[in-house]
């Protein structure tokens, strides 16, 4: 931790993705009209501008647009947080036996990790989330099934290398059996490639999420997530364009401050300390 | 007496970090002459691959190299701009390391980072460089010059690696090779040829030779001269034969009585007692006091100088009073 | 003679290498290990000795060949039976750092095979571990740490500690001083000479240091591209080695203070890459005595078979009485 603090990039990084966080998880309670963020209009005060009492501006509907981008976060957090737990719940384990124990078992696993891959991330999700009706549920679902594969991917490469080290050869000697090497020597051991790219994965979902969003698939009204904020704010943007503008901010803000959490985590884990030979 | 070719003064060789800089090199003098071998020995942590590396001032940053005098052949390597460093590297001064493999491209072709590292230091025509390149691998010994000279270096072994890093090293015609544990990921046959072949240079060429190594057998049987690293300093240096067979710091004579070839069969090895020193700042006098059989309250406050005594430099307060070959 | 624990009999094992070759990386060895003595088979790389190990500890199955342990025939064995017999021996690798997995700690290091081969768990676990670091001479502070943050000497206790936990009878070691500090070696190198004799260990002890070897060992072996080319008794290599191969890795041994030793035998090439199905020595294109005796067709036409030069030594070579001419010291 004091590695990743120390990093001027990552201390920033990690800054943003704490506010943002916090403003979501406790969106209830710390946002200035929070029955509005949770989607009750306010019709009179309709499409003003920033001002003192709203800082980010109302939407058509008269809701404070801050209070709404914070309870929208719960939304595209969470989504985030589910698809990436999705990914690597589905896609380690099958990716890491695929590494670990090659031969027919690699072919088979790959082979679907390969059709899942063929497809366009987007558009497999857009496929999905329409067959199953629009709603938070299934855009997640629909975009959980397009993440698997990488997850698969980079562990099963992971797994090749390690099945190899000594350390694993030595549990194979010992008599550990092959479940027990991959849940307590193999696994473990890629545990950091993976967690970067779970920290990088967090903001293309965010990202992808909203964009499902923004096309009508994912949450309805009246809860609100960044992309659909976006969508309905699309109409306003010449004459209101604080509507749009501050949802879109948000999902750019919130995306780059999780990559410069992910590369500073890339960079502390590549960084060990083996001058052994000086 | 001639002058020495290389003469180096309080080398330091120091890392800032958070905690506090880091000194790996702590005050290192010695002298390589014409056609000279010195061997630098030590374990790991001695401080000798930096002080190797700082030759050519490679140290990686954020390593900091200064040193009250570092001489070659009467250049004064602290101060020269980049481009007279750039000319010296590979042309005055060159350097080989220990994983031949690692060192080598391995998209190009032998003939080809050959001919590179030819061009580099010398202005002559293809078909000259050409020659050249033969002839330097000729000289290392390699067996059908022109067909290895076709060969990419994952498709040599070892020793050939090494050997093609040496004509590479060579290439620039040197006066001083720095070699950093030339040997030490080969086989023991194909080591006796590469320490051969180094004899060899230094035998036709006037080749002067700083040999990095943490192997005694190696530098007893190759160098002329030996300085024998702990902590970041010199403790002992001076003819090998001399160092070697008659030590006087008592680190060294720990260390040789520690080797298995000197030990009785089956029965206990000499051992030094504790753990070597943690890398961090120091605490004052000598680094080896903690582990020392002969350390005085002296070798507790103030960090011995190089002196003198018998035949060759100690660091040593017990050696330097009183010649005591315990 | 009593039984050996250890028989190895017409050992093989291929490799199929990318392209398609069969590597024969172990080309048939037999060898036998006495109770409570140590073998040390030696040699360089590519000779076939740490493939040889690992058949023996069974990280991999030879192709033909047995490997018969206090009786038993571990090529035979399946399931219960075969992980019963490999409790009974113990595997330690060469590069500790390496050997551990950096994500544990080491008292789950020493206990892994414990927890898979006994019943015993909790406190009296936990007793048996710490048992297990004062064999090794480490301290309880260990026990929480992780392999990054022990020294090279610490993570090689611990691996050794991790090899004996199931009180085997028989260690197999690989290199087990050749990544270490040489005031550590000697440290190791003690303890297990210590540890052989409290707990009645055998070794198989595989090196390419002839130091580490003849100080330790009571029978060499020594082999080249998959061969034992010589056999001979610990402590003996410098006066009775036969083999041209021997001698030269003997003379080839840089030691210290070596004043009014012979010339040093520089052999000609490089290794050899194994599978060359050849007929003749294997080691008759790098063989000094063979140019020193005009290249005898024998050499070329016949692969000499081991065989006995006084009771305790074997030679593979058809003019092994001839090695000893000349001012090899």
């Amino acid at each position: 931790m004091a590695v990743l603090l120390g990093d001027r990039g990552t201390a920033v990084g990690l800054a943003i993705v704490a506010t943002v966080l916090i403003a979501a998880v406790a969106a209830a309670w710390i946002s200035p009209y929070a029955d509005q963020g949770a989607g009750v209009p306010n019709v009179i005060e309709k499409l003003r501008p920033p001002s003192a009492a709203h800082p980010f501006g109302t939407d058509e509907l008269g809701r404070d647009v801050l209070s709404r981008i914070m309870f929208g976060g719960r939304v595209s957090l969470a989504m985030a947080f589910a698809v990436v737990a999705m990914g690597i719940l589905i896609g380690v384990p099958l990716g890491a036996a695929a590494g670990y124990f090659g031969g027919w078992v690699d072919e088979l696993l790959m082979r679907i990790t390969d059709v899942f891959l063929a497809f366009p991330p987007l558009l497999l999700a857009i496929v999905v989330a329409t067959a199953l009706g629009a709603g938070f549920a299934s855009a997640t679902v629909a975009l959980g099934i397009t993440w698997w594969p990488w997850y698969a991917r980079l562990a099963r490469s992971q797994a090749a290398s390690l099945r190899d080290r000594p350390f694993v050869e030595a549990a194979r000697v010992i008599g550990v059996r092959s479940p027990g090497i991959l849940s307590r020597h193999v696994i473990p051991n890629l545990a950091g490639p993976i967690l970067v790219q779970a920290t990088l994965d967090l903001a293309a979902v965010i990202l992808i999420g909203s964009g499902l969003s923004f096309l009508g698939l994912g949450v309805q009204p009246p809860t609100a997530d960044w992309g659909t904020m976006v969508s309905s704010g699309r109409v306003y943007i010449l004459a209101f364009p604080w509507y749009v503008t501050f949802p879109g901010l948000t999902i750019v803000l919130a995306s780059v401050g999780f990559v410069l959490v992910g590369d500073g985590l890339r960079r502390a884990l590549d960084l060990r300390p083996t001058d052994a030979s000086l | 007496m001639t002058a020495p070719l290389l003469n180096v003064e309080d080398l330091r060789v120091t890392f800032a970090r958070r905690s506090g800089p880091l000194e790996a090199v702590r005050g290192v003098s010695f002298q390589v002459g014409r056609g000279e071998i010195l061997g630098l020995v030590g374990e790991t942590g001695s401080g000798k691959t930096l002080t190797g590396l700082s030759l050519l001032r490679l140290v990686p940053p954020p390593g900091i190299t200064t040193a009250g005098r570092m001489e070659f052949d009467g250049i004064d390597l602290l101060s020269v701009d980049r481009a007279r460093l750039r000319d010296i590297r590979g042309r005055r001064i060159a350097m080989i390391f220990q994983d031949p493999a690692a060192s080598l491209n391995p998209v190009f072709t032998v003939g080809s980072q050959l001919d590179a590292a030819i061009a580099a230091h010398a202005r002559l025509s293809a078909p000259e460089r050409r020659v050249r390149a033969l002839e330097r691998l000729v000289e290392v010994g390699l067996p059908e010059p022109a067909l290895v000279s076709q060969r990419y270096p994952h498709e040599l072994s070892g020793g050939m690696q090494q050997r093609v890093m040496i004509a590479l090293a060579l290439s620039g015609d040197p006066d001083l090779l720095v070699a950093d544990e030339p040997t030490t990921a080969l086989d023991v046959t194909i080591q006796a040829q590469i320490l051969d072949l180094l004899l060899r240079l230094r035998q036709e060429r006037g080749l002067s030779i700083v040999l990095v190594s943490h192997h005694l057998g190696i530098v007893s049987e190759t160098c002329d001269r030996v300085a024998l690293m702990y902590a970041g300093r010199i403790v002992e240096a001076g003819p090998t034969a001399t160092v070697l067979e008659s030590p006087l710091h008592p680190y060294s004579g720990s260390l040789l009585d520690s080797i298995v070839s000197r030990g009785r069969r089956k029965q206990p090895l000499a051992v030094i007692p504790g753990l070597g020193p943690a890398p961090g700042p120091l605490p004052p006098g000598c680094a080896f006091a903690p582990r020392c059989p002969r350390a005085i309250e002296r070798c507790r406050d103030e960090t011995p100088e190089l002196s003198t005594v018998d035949g060759r430099s100690v660091a040593c307060w017990v050696a330097a009073t009183g010649p005591d070959h315990g | 003679m009593a039984e050996p624990l250890l028989r190895v009999s017409d050992l093989v094992r291929h490799f199929r290498t990318d392209t398609g070759t069969t590597v024969r990386a172990v080309a048939g060895v037999s060898l036998e290990v006495q109770r409570g003595s140590t073998l040390a088979i030696v040699g360089e790389s590519g000779c076939g000795k740490t493939t040889l190990a690992r058949c023996v500890i069974g990280a991999i199955r030879p192709t033909t060949g047995t490997i018969a342990f206090a009786g038993q025939d571990l090529t035979r064995l399946r399931g219960a039976a075969l992980r019963t017999a490999r409790a009974r021996l113990g595997f330690v690798q060469q590069n500790p750092m390496s050997a551990l997995d950096p994500t544990m700690r080491v008292r789950d290091i020493v206990a892994e095979p414990l927890r898979i081969h006994r019943p015993i768990r909790g406190q009296q676990l936990d007793e048996r571990v710490v048992e297990l670091l004062g064999l090794v001479s480490l301290r309880r502070a260990v026990l929480e740490q992780r392999p990054g943050e022990l020294s090279g000497g610490q993570a090689q206790r611990v691996a050794i500690a991790r090899a004996i936990a199931l009180g085997p009878e028989l260690l197999v070691l690989d290199e087990p001083t050749s990544a270490l500090d040489l005031s550590v070696q000697a440290q190791i190198l003690n303890l297990l000479v210590d540890l052989q004799a409290r707990l009645s260990l055998t070794y198989v002890l595989i090196s390419h240091d002839l130091d580490v070897v003849e100080h330790v060992s009571d029978v060499i072996a020594v082999m080249y591209l998959g061969r034992v080319v010589e056999q001979l008794e610990g402590g003996k290599l410098h006066e009775a080695a036969r083999h041209p191969y021997t001698i030269a890795l003997v003379s080839a041994t840089p030691t210290v203070g070596l004043s009014g030793r012979g010339e040093r035998i520089v052999l000609r090439g490089d290794v050899p890459d194994q599978g060359q199905d050849s007929i003749g020595c294997a080691f008759a294109s790098r063989c000094w005595l063979r140019t020193q005796l005009d290249n005898p067709s024998d050499c070329d036409e016949r692969e000499p078979a081991l065989s006995h030069r006084g009771d305790a030594q074997l030679v593979a070579c058809h003019f092994a009485d001839r090695t000893r001419e000349g001012s090899m010291a």
